[in-house]
Formats: C-alpha cells, sequence, structure tokens
C-alpha cells in the first residue's frame, strides 16, 4: 500500500513547484499589453434580406464594455462575446472578440461610425466601415404575410450563401393529362444554424391540380447549395391534374423561426461575470419566435385534356402505365360449377380508375360482378397491383377457353392509349348438369365495383303489380301533410282551443286559492258543524239547549264573518250590523234572552228557526 | 243577417283552404292511352305519356305509379325508384306502390342497411301517417276538454284521454324526425353514377353507386353535391347524376 501512495504524494509537490514557478515567472503582461480595437465586417455588400457579421476585437484587455451606437437604416445586434488567453513565447496577451449581427432595412451605401469601447477605464473608438446593401436576393414572393415574413428561394445571380429556407418541387412534368397521378418531390431547404419548427407540411397554393395530404415524415438530409449547406427535408408524394389548363402554381410551407435572445446581464458581477457568456446566452437566453412563410417558386404546369383519337370503348380513365395478367382456377370444371377468375393489373398510374376487364357477353358463360383488391409494396396509391377476382360459370360443354380479356389505358408518355389483351386460358368443361349456380369459390362483396347484371328481361320484370287505372287526386306540389293548410289550419284551431280552456281553467284553479275563498269554505264548513249541534238539539226537542246551539252558532258565524270574538256578539251588534236581515235578529234575540230567563218552544217553532238559521246564515257567506 | 262567430270562422277556414285543394283532373283519355301503350309491351310511348300527363296536371299516384312500372320494365331502375317514392309520398299505404318497389329495388341489389329494431319500429309508417297520428293525439285533448265545458267526464277519463294525447304527440314526434331525413331524400337516376372523393371532374374515385340508390344531400360545391347513401357510405357525386323525391317548385 505505502508503495502506491508515495508516488501520489510526489506528483502532487511537481504540480505545485511548477505553479509557484510559473506564477512566479509570469508578468502580468495581460494587463500591461498595449490596449487595442479593430472592427471588421464580413462582407462589404450584401443584401437586404441577408447580413453581415460585424466583429470587434479588443486587445491588451480581458473585460471591455461596447456602445453599440444608434443607427438609421440598419441595426447592430450583439450576438456574443468571447475571450481568449494566449501565451507565446512565454509572454501572456488577452483578447476579447465581440460578434454582432448586421442589418440593413434599404438597399444604399452606408457605414457604421466608430464604435466606443471602454476597457480598463480607457475609452478607445473603432474606425468607420462603410459597406453597400443591395436589394433583395429574390423579391417576387417576398412580402409579410400576417406577422409572418415569407422567405423564398435563392436567385442564381445573388452571392453569400442564398436564402434562409425555400422549397422546390422536383420531378414534376412540365405537360401532363387531365386525370393523370404525377409523382413529385418536395424539399424543404433549412440554411444550417437556421432555427425553426415546422407548423404545417408543405401546401400546394393554386388550381388545377390537388396534391393529398401529406401525414408521413419527411426524410431529412444536408445538401450544399452554392456555398451554403441546408438542412433539406423531402417528402415523396404525387399530384392529381384534376382541370384541363395552364396552372401556376407554388408550394408554401408555415414555420416557426427561432432567434436566440441576448439575456439581460442581471448578475452582481455586471459585465464581467463569469456568467456573461454566449454558452450561457444559449443555454438560458431564450428564444424569440417569429413566424416564417416558406415559399416556392412558381411553377407552371399545363394539363391537356386526354385525346378523343383513338379512345378505346374498353377505357375507362386509367392512365399510367400497366400489365394485365389473367389466371382461373379451378381449369376442369362440370357445367354449372362456379370458376374463379382472377385479373391482375399491375403498374403504375390513377388506380382508383382501374376497373375490372369487362368479360364478352356470351350466352354460354353465367358471369358475377368482380371483386378488387389493391395491395402497394412502396404503400403508395401511384403504383402496385389491383387484382379482380371474378366469380365465371360455364353454361355449355362445348366451351374449352376463357376468352381473352381486354383492358384499356391512357400511357401518358406515349400519348396515345393502349389496350392489352390476355391470353385465352384452356379450360375443360364436362357436361354433367350442376343444378346450383351460386358463385360459392368467390367472396361475394356487400357493394360489388362492378354494376351487376340487371334482372330485365326484354319482356320486363316479372311479378309487377297491375297498373293502377285511376290516376287518383293531382296536385301542383308534393308537400308534407304538416305543411297541409287545412290540417294545419286545423291543428292551429285545435290548439288555440287548447290554449284558451287552459287559461279559463287556470284562473279558476287560482281563484279557488285565494284567501276569500279559503275564509268562505271555512265558514261554510264551521256552519256545518254548528247547524249539527242544532239539529241534534232539536232532535231532543230540548228547548234551552236548542236555543244555547242557535245563538253560539250565530255568533261562531258572524265572529268569522266579522272577524272578531264570537262571544263578544250581542243582539246591539246584530240589530246595527244585519238590519236588512230582521228573522235572524229576532232569533238571535230570543236565543239571547232564553240565556238568561230560559225560554220553551214547540217542535214546530224550533223547526222554523232551524231552517231561517240556515237559510240566512248561508246568505251571509 | 246577424254573422256568428262560428259561421265566419268556417268560411274563413274554406276561402284558406280552397285554392290549395282546388285541382285540375287529369284528362283521362291520354291515361288510357298510356295504359294501353304499357299493356302492348310499348313501355317508351308509355313512359313519355305519363311524363306529359305529369308535366300538365301535376302530380297524381297513380300517374307516378304507372311510370314507375314503366321506367322499371324498361330497365331505368333510378327513374322507377325515385318515380314510386315520389307515389308513396302521396298515398303511403299503398301496397302495391310499396310492394314493386321493394321487388324492384331487390332484383337491383339495392339493399339498405341493416337497421335496429328501434329504427325498424319508427320505420312503419310514412312520415305523414306520424304527423297524423300527432294530430290526431291533439285533436283527442281538444275534444275532451270542450266536453269538460258542457259534461261532467269523470276526472280519470280526462286524464287518460289527456295522457294518451300527450303520448301520441310525442311519439308523433320522435317518428318525424325519423322519417324525415328520408322524405327530402334523392334517387341516383345515373347508371354510371360513381362517388368521388373531391368535387371535380376527374377526380379519385370513392367508390360506385348503383343506380336507385337512395341518398341525403350533405353540402353542394359548384354541379357537385356531397351525398351520403342508404349504406353510410359518403362522396362527392354529379348533379346531374340525382334527382331530388320532392321536385323542386
Amino acid at each position: 500500500m505505502r508503495i502506491n501512495i508515495l508516488p501520489k504524494h510526489i506528483a502532487t509537490c511537481v504540480f505545485v513547484l511548477l505553479s509557484a514557478l510559473l506564477l512566479i515567472t509570469a508578468r502580468p503582461s495581460a494587463s500591461v499589453a498595449e490596449l487595442s480595437v479593430a472592427a471588421t465586417l464580413s462582407s462589404a455588400t450584401f443584401s437586404v434580406d441577408e447580413g453581415a457579421q460585424l466583429t470587434i476585437t479588443v486587445n491588451g484587455s480581458r473585460s471591455a464594455d461596447v456602445q453599440i451606437p444608434e443607427t438609421g437604416n440598419f441595426d447592430i445586434y450583439q450576438r456574443g462575446k468571447s475571450s481568449q488567453v494566449n501565451m507565446i513565447n512565454g509572454e501572456f496577451s488577452s483578447s476579447i472578440t465581440i460578434t454582432c449581427l448586421l442589418r440593413a432595412y434599404e438597399p444604399g451605401r452606408y457605414s457604421i461610425p466608430p464604435i466606443t469601447i471602454v476597457a480598463d477605464k480607457k475609452t478607445l473608438l473603432t474606425e468607420e466601415i462603410p459597406f453597400e446593401v443591395t436589394a433583395a436576393a429574390q423579391s417576387s414572393r417576398r412580402s409579410n404575410i400576417g406577422s409572418g415574413t415569407a422567405v423564398s428561394p435563392p436567385s442564381p445571380d445573388t452571392d453569400s450563401g442564398g436564402s434562409a429556407a425555400f422549397i422546390t418541387l422536383s420531378k414534376a412534368k412540365q405537360k401532363s393529362y387531365v386525370g393523370e397521378i404525377v409523382p413529385v418531390e418536395i424539399k424543404a431547404y433549412f440554411k444550417q444554424g437556421l432555427r425553426a419548427n415546422l407548423n404545417s407540411a408543405p401546401e400546394i397554393i393554386g388550381d388545377g391540380l390537388v396534391m393529398p395530404q401529406l401525414h408521413e415524415q419527411p426524410r431529412q438530409t444536408q445538401e450544399r447549395v452554392g456555398a451554403a449547406t441546408y438542412s433539406v427535408l423531402t417528402w415523396q408524394t404525387t399530384l392529381s391534374n384534376i382541370k384541363e389548363g395552364r396552372h401556376t402554381i407554388h408550394l408554401e410551407l408555415n414555420a416557426t423561426q427561432l432567434i436566440p435572445q441576448r439575456r439581460t446581464s442581471t448578475s452582481l458581477f455586471g459585465q464581467r461575470s463569469p456568467f456573461d457568456d454566449d454558452l450561457f446566452d444559449s443555454v438560458f437566453g431564450g428564444y424569440k419566435q417569429k413566424p416564417i412563410k416558406v415559399t416556392s417558386e412558381d411553377i407552371t404546369l399545363e394539363i391537356m385534356p386526354l385525346p378523343e383519337e383513338g379512345r378505346p370503348d374498353t377505357f375507362t380513365g386509367a392512365i399510367g402505365n400497366f400489365a394485365l395478367h389473367t389466371s382461373a382456377d379451378p381449369l376442369q370444371a362440370e357445367i354449372g360449377e362456379p370458376l374463379t377468375l382472377t385479373m391482375e393489373i399491375s403498374g403504375s398510374g390513377n388506380f382508383d380508375r382501374v376497373e375490372a376487364p369487362s368479360f364478352p357477353d356470351s350466352a354460354d358463360w353465367k358471369t358475377y360482378s368482380p371483386s378488387s383488391t389493391f395491395t402497394s409494396p412502396e404503400n403508395t396509391t401511384y403504383s402496385g397491383e389491383k387484382q379482380f377476382v371474378q366469380a365465371i360459370v360455364a353454361k355449355s360443354p362445348a366451351i374449352n377457353q376463357i376468352p381473352s380479356l381486354s383492358f384499356s389505358y391512357f400511357d401518358p408518355d406515349q400519348g396515345r392509349y393502349i389496350t392489352t389483351n390476355s391470353q385465352p386460358i384452356p379450360i375443360t368443361v364436362t357436361g354433367k348438369t350442376t343444378v346450383p349456380l351460386q358463385p360459392s369459390a368467390v367472396q361475394a362483396r356487400p357493394e360489388p365495383q362492378q354494376e351487376p347484371q340487371p334482372a330485365v328481361s326484354p319482356e320486363g320484370i316479372a311479378g309487377l303489380a297491375p297498373l293502377h287505372l285511376e290516376t287518383g287526386k293531382s296536385v301542383a306540389t308534393i308537400i308534407p301533410l304538416y305543411r297541409s293548410p287545412l290540417f294545419l289550419a286545423v291543428m292551429l284551431l285545435c290548439l288555440a282551443i287548447i290554449i284558451v280552456l287552459s287559461v279559463l281553467r287556470l284562473q279558476k284553479v287560482r281563484a279557488q286559492h285565494s284567501p276569500d275563498e279559503t275564509r268562505k269554505r271555512q265558514l261554510q264548513k264551521t256552519l256545518q258543524d254548528s247547524l249539527t249541534a242544532v239539529e241534534a238539539a232539536l232532535a231532543k226537542e230540548d228547548s234551552t239547549a236548542f236555543l244555547a246551539a242557535v245563538r253560539s252558532t250565530i255568533q261562531a258565524h258572524l265572529g268569522g264573518l266579522w272577524k272578531c270574538e264570537p262571544s263578544a256578539i250581542t243582539s246591539a251588534n246584530l240589530s246595527k250590523n244585519l238590519a236588512h236581515s230582521p228573522e235572524l235578529l229576532a232569533i238571535f234575540t230570543t236565543a239571547e234572552q232564553a240565556a238568561y230567563s230560559g225560554a220553551s218552544l214547540s217542535r214546530e217553532t224550533m223547526q222554523d228557526y232551524a231552517q231561517t238559521l240556515k237559510t240566512e246564515l248561508v246568505k251571509l257567506i | 243577417m246577424k254573422l256568428t262567430l262560428s259561421t265566419f270562422l268556417l268560411i274563413t277556414l274554406a276561402l284558406v283552404i280552397m285554392p290549395f285543394t282546388a285541382s285540375a283532373a287529369v284528362d283521362t283519355s291520354r291515361f288510357q292511352e298510356a295504359n294501353s301503350a304499357y299493356s302492348r309491351n310499348d313501355y317508351s310511348s308509355a313512359a313519355e305519356g305519363y311524363e306529359s300527363l305529369l308535366k300538365e296536371y301535376g302530380y297524381s299516384p297513380g300517374v307516378l305509379y304507372n311510370l314507375a312500372n314503366s321506367y322499371a320494365q324498361l330497365g331505368s331502375i333510378g327513374k322507377a325508384v325515385l318515380n314510386y317514392e315520389r307515389a308513396l309520398r302521396l298515398t303511403p299505404g299503398d301496397s302495391d306502390i310499396s310492394g314493386n318497389l321493394q321487388l324492384v329495388r331487390h332484383n337491383n341489389g339495392l339493399f339498405a342497411a341493416e337497421t335496429s329494431f328501434s329504427e325498424q319500429l319508427l320505420h312503419m309508417m310514412s312520415m305523414n301517417q306520424w304527423v297524423g297520428l300527432g294530430g290526431l293525439g291533439l285533436f283527442a285533448i281538444t275534444c275532451v276538454l270542450l266536453s269538460t265545458l258542457r259534461f261532467k267526464p269523470a276526472k280519470a277519463t280526462v286524464t287518460l284521454v289527456i295522457s294518451c294525447g300527450i303520448i301520441l304527440i310525442v311519439l308523433s314526434a320522435t317518428g318525424i324526425s325519423a322519417r324525415h331525413k328520408d322524405w327530402n331524400c334523392s334517387v341516383v337516376i345515373d347508371s354510371k353514377a360513381r362517388l368521388q372523393i373531391s368535387p371535380f371532374e376527374g377526380a379519385a374515385t370513392a367508390g360506385e353507386i348503383k343506380e336507385g340508390r337512395k341518398v341525403t344531400l350533405k353540402k353542394e360545391h359548384g354541379e357537385y353535391l356531397f351525398v351520403e347513401d342508404e349504406t353510410g357510405r359518403t362522396g362527392w357525386i354529379a348533379a346531374a347524376a340525382i334527382e331530388p323525391v320532392i321536385p323542386e317548385r
């Protein structure tokens, strides 16, 4: 263990001694060295859509404060700062390099005024730098759209490395036909170093042709265009020609440019902060987002109509380059037994317009609608193989082959229609008749690609119900019942009646629930109870009890009506308030007197009293 | 002469309705001529005769039905289906019309998509029958309410009739909403019609669509219409390839 430890101690000692020696021998040359400044521009001539790099170098100092001057037609942005310490022949020197970006707004001749630099408490000035700004490299599509800036492809006559971003459309045919599908390649170029996010896939702007939505991720490569290196995104897609004529189109792509932002120093150390460096700017400085619209140059394509001359009857609109191959299974069958005929059309073109070759009309064959499937090894709709499977049934033992089938298409390269014929397929049909003619060998699709044979014979459809001999009532227009005036009138009338009756019923219900009505019902109930007591006394022919019940009935009823204490009501109150009812007053007076002096009434009198009482009290409610 | 309110209402109602109900009688001799042509298997002449009657006198169920039969015999399945559908709009309960329509559709593979039990129930009646059912419910409610003014029907009876009326109205509204799309449908009359993925000539096809297939319109662009057929397939179709069941005025 000791053997291992000792060399480590020795190495440490040697390092410390060397460091001390270095510090002793080293002079403070950096601070003593002569202070100088220089400013250089990367290009004396550049266009307005480009920029130039301004480099300010301060020699002999390890820190400097650069005061960027205010300018009129151009701006100077400080983008970075780096410092270097060199040791040459044992002498140390330090320098600071400040990198700025210069952008001009208008073409012209300008000059960068002297820039003030304060270093080591000394103020220095750079020399004035003249430069020239030329017009935009490509002005045809340069425009501001919203807040975004259009970025277009570089012009061949411009120098200095081309545009920041642009799109190209390659492999597009200048002349093509309506209905033709043209495979194309779209490339979006982004200058290396440009930071951008894509907001959309490229879109075609213009009439006459359409491009499917680009869903797949583009291939990413690098290409050198002129003096600049670009990151290139490539999409493989197709253009479908839909309208004749000359069409001018261009491509657009929305993106967001990320512009690095200079951090505002908030350090206690100010400009001398160890964190005031490009490294920290790129990590912590953040980015300003600027929407840009990357466009291509205008592209003019001519779409021609398909020629009428030489158009075969079997042409269904297929344009491209195709080959037909047919096969059948089984090759030996009995009459009525279905055979599976497979027709394969392979190649490249608009497969959506490729239809099954029609089987020749023949009394010897019964055919069913074919079904189709499309397969593409490249997973595109442009190239691949479309397979049609059709059930056919031989109806005659004389058949010895499946006839040749024809498929017609238009070859855009040759500019003419081509009809390709399949080879007849030899088969053997034996004479034994089988009853079922169902295409069990083929899976029938619910919606066949081809129109089925209509079940209409020359004699017409069998089983139709006979003609009507009466025309029926005629109308000028066919309208639903709910728009018939008579129906509407009846329904509106019904609705009106329902509404009116409902309103009346509602009012009645509301009235029944009013306080007066409630009080009346209460009075009626109380009166009914009191009269029951009167009737009971009458039945017993007890005059005293009868008159007492009469008196309390009148008092209770009038107390409810007049809203006062029933026992406080006297004959004086009745004579004052019930002058119009002398019978009631008389009965009450009799009853009141009987309460103090007693009374004897005959049954008839009591019955009269009871009847009068009931009549008069009900009247008062 | 004192004009009572009820008399005034009746006269006003009659004056309102009269212009809409008045219609010219179809020339029966020409109708018979067309029928004779049909009997001679001269379906083209028969169809021409019925078409001219429709053009001159408007739509009548008998003429539409016979015209549909003529087109069915001629193999014009689209026009046959169209005229059967029109005839059914005027006489929804006619078994001859519905039977022939079903036969023509079946023979030409125009099968409708499978429907749920509730949809089958809703399709048991035509839209006009559903409307009539709702009207019956409203009328019953009105009658029972009016009867309470004059008579004293049992409260339970009134409640039962009103409840049934309301149920009929609700059922009717459901049926109408289910059948309304069908009422305003169109029929493919072009045997070479196809659905396209975009409304331009030469656009890629989205599939074949059979003549006689019923479609509903979703939107239009130029001379193309975006439609959905009975099986739920959608696509653009040339406007000339379809005809609405309810003719435009």
